[in-house]
């Protein structure tokens, strides 16, 4: 039982967003949350600013934080950075036509995948009859 | 017919990679800065009139950067042929930051301290170290990672002139 306590304790005191940081209000430091996680460490590899320890990225959760004690409203928040850093620091490319193909891709994949499928489908049943 | 595809879908990949490859639009951090106004962040120990007027150099350093060192000398020759250099020193102690000028040599006109990285991400700053050419409060040019060639880069800074 104490072994559980204390495991759980761990497991609580080392969620992400490292506590000195946390804003008071639940609301806030939520809002603060999903935004870090939409925003890119532009030091790691493919880590969002809530996910990684690097300096710079404590640097951008708490000026995150400090803009949304301030009221600043989410599209404020991300078009501040993104003027500064451009879209590497988005964790989702935005879609736009020089982005379409990366939206696309998975889906005409996947629908191109499902037509050889149907295709060798109907071949089969084909010579079954 | 059917023969062709792979072949018409692979000249279609490869446009698409060449197109995304040369550019295509892409927002990247250098072109991000071109021609932005001077950050409104204030930085602890540099005059922003001062950063507002003329031509100036301002290269964000710290003493733990490793390849900030192969770039001091680069700065220094630079600032012997009279380009002015603001230092900003980013995420350091200053007492460090100190030492560390005092033996690699100074090329600043002023020192700055961010200690906090706030300055850095009004800036645009992902590490140190970078530098950023400014003409008149505006943001003409932004290089990530060190310099290398003093004159070149001056004579850059002049060919941009209009």
């Amino acid at each position: 039982m104490r072994v559980m306590i204390v495991l759980l304790a761990l497991l609580v005191l080392t969620a992400p967003s490292f506590a000195q940081e946390m804003l008071a209000d639940p609301a806030q430091e939520a809002r603060a949350v999903a935004l870090g996680r939409d925003i890119r460490c532009v030091v790691c590899a493919g880590q969002s600013i809530e996910d990684s320890n690097a300096d710079m990225a404590a640097n951008m959760r708490a000026l995150v934080r400090e803009k949304v004690m301030a009221g600043e409203s989410d599209e404020a928040i991300m078009a501040y950075l993104r003027d500064r850093y451009g879209d590497d620091v988005l964790m989702r490319p935005p879609v736009a036509t020089r982005t379409f193909v990366l939206w696309l891709a998975p889906i005409a994949a996947f629908a191109l995948g499902g037509l050889v499928l149907a295709r060798i489908f109907k071949r089969a049943q084909g010579k079954g009859a | 017919m059917i023969r062709y595809a792979p072949l018409a879908v692979f000249v279609l990949l490869a446009a698409i990679l060449v197109f995304a490859l040369l550019g295509g639009g892409k927002k990247d951090v250098q072109n991000a800065s071109q021609l932005r106004d001077l950050p409104a962040a204030a930085i602890e120990g540099i005059d922003r009139a001062a950063l507002e007027k003329g031509e100036v150099l301002v290269n964000f350093f710290a003493s733990w950067c490793v390849s900030c060192v192969g770039e001091q000398a680069v700065l220094m020759d630079m600032a012997k042929r009279g380009v002015r250099i603001y230092g900003v020193a980013y995420n350091d102690d200053p007492e460090k930051t100190r030492a560390w000028l005092d033996r690699h040599g100074n090329p600043f006109t002023a020192v700055g301290h961010d200690p906090n990285g706030r300055a850095a991400i009004d800036w645009g700053v992902s590490g140190v170290p970078e530098t950023f050419f400014l003409r008149d409060g505006k943001i003409v040019r932004h290089d990530v990672g060190a310099l290398e060639d003093a004159q070149g880069y001056i004579a850059q800074m002049q060919r941009s002139e209009k």
